[in-house]
């Protein structure tokens, strides 16, 4: 201890000293200077204003600024300042009213719920990503295979999607929605407004089923019960002969978000849309922190107590349900439109990624796999798939980053039809400020939809960091 | 040969592939060629068999095309939009969209600039005013236009079903859910309010009724339609027509023409075929009408909107069979190609008319496509560009160096990375409208930067001069004197501009012109000129050294001097400065001079494109940085220690090296330019010849009455330059992928 306390005490008086470390680095400071005055004016000034601006009711009577910002700064600290200088039409100090109004769903915007929109948001994200991984590997695999012909053609068509402008994408699939001369309902057949119905696919299965066997529009839950029932044996089954714990705790919490999830929806008191709506964000909320628990608990970083499961276990339940609620009962015929579309234009680029991995993988793991006696399904899950998370990772952390904050596929294709179901926080930001002209809103907006963005970025780097643990 | 067992799943997959080519011939039984898709059946049933009986030879051929099938499939399903996309520019039949019928009027919104402004609301509609509440009124509010408003007393916006029309300061705003009030309220427009007119404009457009009178009516503007107040009627008086209310221009007339109204418009009898006729929607149900007579629809090449009881309708000239909906049926009847395009009857009528049309006229609005060509390769090109030059050295400095604040300056990168351009919409909105000065000022603004960057170029090449002088170590003290000299004078000139500018601007025009020109032939001379001029300020340094010694020792030193000024790089760092001091020189005359109509720098591509630098040279220098990484540091550390500078190590080992990285650094910056959207629409909104092509698009999109072969040729000769690009440089762009970059 001593001796490291002492070299540390050494090197720090060895280290030479600030100003000059800076000196001697003063050519790499003349290099940054022209980027540094750019970024200082551009970037970050625009920025910091933001931040005042979040906390004004900045609007349209204060574009007018006849003295300048700084006019406008100072007047909406001092108001005596502003009642002296009214070309300068500061805004008013407004603190955290913006924030607590965008939070609280106090705006009134037409379909506005800032919490249903963020669940939507992280939603669309991991359904998108998971198909954009799932494909592009697929794709890529079938397109490493040994013998085939015309790969080369193959591989340079299939960019197209990811080299096509994804506003070019989103407007052509837009078209290609349209009830009565797209292409999709005309090739199948189908008269289905996609974009503007607001009635769930599932919502019209299990009413017309319901309504087929006798029960009425209003009995479909029961339709859910078989299906419950065994659930709930099956997992209880489980839970008590299961030879992991951990596998055991899963399956519990599957049965009884099935079970919860159907007296939920059976009971009509809770089932009214309205009071579901309400109560989603919370259970998702609730659900999203006990999933991540749980993925740490998964990991192994964290080892729960008696109390700590049960809490992942409730947690999970809420978000099952919270879930299963958002996906039948919210999501519209649009998302899933709008969810191929961005399907189409996702893919290539995991598949770029994956074949790049996919080719650096020698052959002679796959042979040697072979004459041990591995099955193909073994040799891709013990060999292709740790070889290729290196490259993957990275590439589904900057894919989640691109799907979340998808302006043009959602803007273009849906524009966030029906009723604002299919807007994510992007697309309201845009709105905010470009139809409602609510420029202190949006700065608020933007900054919390910042902090979104941090967190996931946090969240997703730790699992990342974990999943990389598991190495070759 | 031994026989091998049966493959279970190649039986499997060739029945499945044999299922799909019958569903195919199936599903398409009406086509002509719909039997082809036998093939595919066949190729199924062979890999079946194959998969049965076959050796390993017949195996590895029928996984060969099972692998092939699943190929063209995934092709097929990647260029179905695109294919999509080409055959309906190319489609010969214009336009056959359903109307869109407003929920309250039956009046079709996309065709509301056609309608006749003499147009009659039914008798139900009605039209409200909402009036923005004072703070302390504590009715509900509702937020409309960033400002929130009472609704009317008595109202909710409870019910969905029932939309009204709201009307704030005489704008019609949002058909929005109110239940209708109780009888006998009025909330009707005060005629007093909209009678507020200018001295400049002419009032007679828009006159007061008589009582008992009401011709309400509709005009569009921008876009948008506009309800004719109650209790004023419209005056037509002739082409173009004003209208305003509340001192607002409301309309002025570009209307295409009508068949009067009174033309009456007569179903159809059995069995007769018409030379053109008119497709009415009444509630989902269709009818059909002949032309009004007297209308010539055999010269109508773009196609025509009638009116005919109430309802407006749309007939392509000429071309009956066009019209009708039943015949779009006749899909499947067309060529294998176009069976994903939309619908081409016969691929021999296909046409490039729609190109045409769209190069001709992109939009309804006056804009040209090389204008919006322009504008948008200025705005791609310029941001690529800017990003580069300015990047560059930084990324190499976050690369290379180690200095204190490089992790809070990655930091600040990551975060500036994260947040969509979206997000900085507002403050950049707020900063920029700001910025409104005069043209003169604008001109000198750029002036000044420019010469601030040609100067640090200068500046730059002074520093690689002056390493290469070694053996002139004292005399690069009075040029290290005169360089900083130099940048004082530009840091100083912003805080002296009101009286150097006003100096300046006191200078004849002519006096300036030939002071500068004077400065600029010097530089050339010295550049370029033959070696006796390049030598002469030589002598000056001679000169200006007192003789000492023998006469013989000081010739001898004067000849070194001047040896040493002819050589012809020795000028360039001084032709740089000497560049940006006329820019300079310029920027100071158009300031002191100022004046000139108000410029907006929001409304134009500078205030875009500085926008848009805020989000992607960050990117780039990120970017850049991830491509410097790569490559090895050895090269530098041998050319330094081969005694290269680190100017020159930057300029002559780094900068050709990561050149691929540059060229795809200025690809993305492209991309991104070219396709901005978020951006563009927001800020160049009221300056209409700034559009870019993408706004162009999604305004043709907007406008439901642009027929979709126009946007469809649209959109295709958006996308083919990025895309060319794009594909021309794939290889660049995978291996980028390796360090990180993404699509911009």
């Amino acid at each position: 201890m001593a001796v490291q306390a002492l070299s540390r005490a050494r090197a720090r008086v060895a280290r030479p000293s600030l100003w000059q470390r800076i000196w001697e680095a003063r050519l790499a400071y003349f290099y940054i200077l022209p980027a540094f005055f750019m970024m200082a004016i551009v970037t970050f000034f625009p920025l910091i204003f933001q931040v005042w601006m979040s906390l004004t009711d900045y609007g349209i009577a204060n574009l007018k600024a006849g003295e300048g910002l700084f006019a406008q700064i100072w007047g909406s600290f001092f108001p005596a300042y502003a009642a002296g200088h009214p070309q300068a039409s500061a805004p008013h100090w407004v603190g955290l009213e913006n924030f607590l109004n965008i939070l609280g769903n106090r705006l009134a915007l037409p379909g506005y719920d800032f919490w249903y929109m963020l669940s939507f948001n992280l939603i669309w994200t991991l359904i998108n990503v998971f198909f954009h991984v799932i494909l592009g590997v697929a794709f890529a695999m079938l397109l490493n295979s040994k013998g085939l012909l015309f790969k080369r053609f193959y591989r340079a068509f299939y960019i197209i999607p990811w080299a096509l402008p994804a506003l070019i994408s989103g407007m052509i699939w837009h078209n290609m929605y349209d009830k009565d001369y797209g292409a999709i309902n005309l090739l199948s057949g189908l008269k289905l407004d996609w974009l503007k119905e607001t009635a769930t696919p599932l919502q019209q299965l299990f009413r017309g089923l319901s309504r087929g066997i006798g029960l009425g529009e209003e009995g479909w839950p029961y339709l859910l019960l078989p299906a419950v029932l065994a659930l709930v044996l099956a997992a209880a089954l489980l839970f008590y002969r299961a030879r992991s714990r951990r596998a055991g705790a899963l399956l519990g919490a599957l049965g009884s978000t099935a079970a919860a999830g159907f007296l939920f929806l059976a009971f009509p008191f809770v089932r009214g849309l309205d009071s579901l709506a309400s109560w989603l964000y919370y259970l998702i909320a609730f659900g999203v922190v006990g999933l991540i628990v749980a993925l740490f608990a998964l990991t192994g970083r964290y080892q729960p107590n008696a109390a700590g499961r049960a809490i992942v276990l409730i947690s999970v339940i809420l978000l099952g349900i919270g879930v299963l609620i958002l996906i039948g009962w919210e999501l519209p015929y649009s998302f899933y439109a709008v969810l191929l579309a961005n399907i189409w234009l996702g893919w290539p680029f995991m598949m770029t990624v994956a074949t790049g991995a996919l080719q650096g993988i020698p052959e002679e793991l796959y042979e040697a796999a072979r004459i041990d006696g591995a099955s193909d399904w073994q040799a891709f899950w013990q060999i292709t798939v740790p070889l290729i998370r290196p490259a993957m990772v990275p590439a589904i952390m900057i894919g989640m980053m691109m799907t979340f904050n998808q302006f043009n596929v959602i803007y273009f294709v849906t524009g966030g039809e029906p009723l604002h179901r299919t807007e994510i926080l992007v697309t309201q930001a845009f709105r905010l400020v470009n139809e409602q002209k609510l420029y202190g809103v949006a700065a608020s907006f933007s900054i919390i939809v910042f902090f979104v963005l941090a967190i996931i970025t946090i969240v997703t780097n730790r699992i990342s960091r974990a999943t990389e643990s598991y190495a070759v | 040969m031994r026989r091998q067992p049966p493959s279970i799943g190649l039986v499997v997959l060739g029945t499945l592939v044999m299922a799909l080519g019958a569903l195919l011939w199936y599903l398409l039984r009406d086509w002509p060629y719909a039997p082809a898709f036998s093939i595919i059946s066949l190729l199924g049933l062979s890999v079946a068999l194959a998969g049965f009986w076959g050796n390993r030879r017949w195996r590895r051929v029928a996984r060969q095309i099972l692998a092939q099938l699943a190929c063209i499939l995934i092709l097929i399903s990647v260029l179905f939009p695109v294919l999509w996309i080409v055959g309906m520019s190319m489609d010969p039949r214009d336009i056959l969209r359903p109307l869109d019928l407003s929920p309250i009027t039956n009046i079709p919104t996309n065709l509301l600039h056609l309608l006749p402004k003499s147009f009659a609301l039914p008798e139900e509609t009605t039209v409200f005013h909402l009036q923005p509440t004072t703070s302390e009124d504590p009715s509900p509010k509702t937020l409309i236009m960033g400002a929130f408003h009472a609704l009317p007393e008595g109202w909710t916006r409870a019910d969905l079903r029932r939309p009204d029309v709201w009307l704030i300061g005489s704008d019609l705003i949002a058909w929005a859910p109110i239940v209708p009030l109780p009888e006998g309220t009025d909330t009707l427009i005060d005629p007093g309010q909209v009678t507020r007119l200018s001295d400049e404009v002419q009032i007679e457009a828009l006159l007061p009724l008589e009582e008992a009178v009401r011709p309400d009516g509709w005009v569009v503007w921008e876009g948008r339609p506009y309800a004719v107040p109650r209790g004023w009627s419209l005056k037509q008086v002739g082409n173009p027509t004003l209208w305003l209310l509340d001192n607002r221009l409301l309309s002025w007339g570009i209307l295409s023409p009508l068949p009067p109204p009174e033309n009456p418009v007569a179903p159809l009898a059995e069995g007769e075929k018409p030379t053109c006729y008119l497709v009415i929607k009444e509630k989902g149900a269709e009818r059909r009408y002949t032309c009004p007579p007297g209308y010539r629809t055999e010269v109508a090449t773009e196609p025509a909107y009638w009116l005919a009881g109430g309802t407006l309708g749309l007939c392509n000239g000429g071309q009956s069979s066009a019209i009708s909906k039943d015949n779009l049926g006749d899909w499947r009847h067309s060529p294998a190609i176009w069976l994903v395009g939309r619908s081409i009857v016969d691929w021999r009528a296909s046409s490039l008319r729609s190109f045409a049309s769209v190069i001709k006229q992109p939009t309804l609005n006056p804009v040209s496509f090389p204008q919006l060509l322009l504008n948008s390769t200025l705005l791609a090109t310029g941001v690529a560009f800017f990003c580069i030059l300015v990047g560059t050295t930084a990324a190499y400095a976050f690369s290379r160096f180690q200095f204190p604040g490089r992790q809070a300056g990655m930091l600040g990168f990551v975060l500036v990375l994260m947040m969509p351009s979206v997000a900085t919409l507002a403050p950049l909105y707020a900063i920029l409208n700001t910025v409104q000065v005069g043209p003169n000022a604008f001109r000198a603004i750029l002036w000044f930067v420019g010469g601030f960057l040609i100067a640090i170029g200068g500046i730059l090449f002074l520093l690689r001069v002056l390493e290469g002088m070694r053996k002139w170590r004292r005399r690069n003290l009075g040029l290290s004197l005169a360089c900083l000299a130099f940048i004082t004078l530009w840091g100083v000139v912003p805080f002296m501009v009101p009286a150097a500018s006003s100096w300046v601007a006191q200078l004849p025009a002519g006096l300036f012109g030939v002071l500068q020109w004077v400065l600029v032939a010097l530089t050339v001379a010295l550049l370029i000129g033959p070696a006796g001029v390049r030598g002469l300020p030589g002598l000056l340094p001679g000169v200006a050294t007192p003789p000492r010694g023998q006469p013989r020792v000081w010739q001898e030193r004067l000849r070194a001097f001047r040896r040493h000024f002819q050589r012809p790089w020795f000028f360039l760092p001084l032709a740089f400065l000497s560049l940006g001091l006329v820019l300079g020189l310029n920027a100071l005359r158009a300031w002191g001079i100022g004046g000139g109509e108000e410029f907006n720098l929001r409304t134009t591509l500078w205030g875009v494109g500085i926008a848009m630098v805020a989000g992607a040279l960050p990117f780039s220098i990120w970017n850049m940085k991830g491509f410097i990484d790569t490559i090895p540091k050895e090269l530098e550390e041998a050319a330094l220690i081969d005694g290269a500078s680190p100017t020159q190590t930057f300029f002559q080992i780094m900068l050709p090296l990561a050149m691929p990285g540059l060229a795809v650094t200025a690809l993305f910056g492209f991309i991104s330019g070219w396709t901005e959207f978020v951006l563009s629409w927001q800020f160049l909104a009221d300056n209409m010849n700034q559009f870019t092509l993408a706004m162009a698009l999604y305004g043709m999109q907007g406008e439901r009455n642009t027929p979709w072969a126009n946007f469809a040729a649209m959109s295709i000769l958006v996308s083919i330059p990025v895309t060319l690009v794009f594909f021309l440089l794939q290889k660049y762009i995978v291996s980028g992928l390796t360090v990180g970059a993404v699509k911009g």
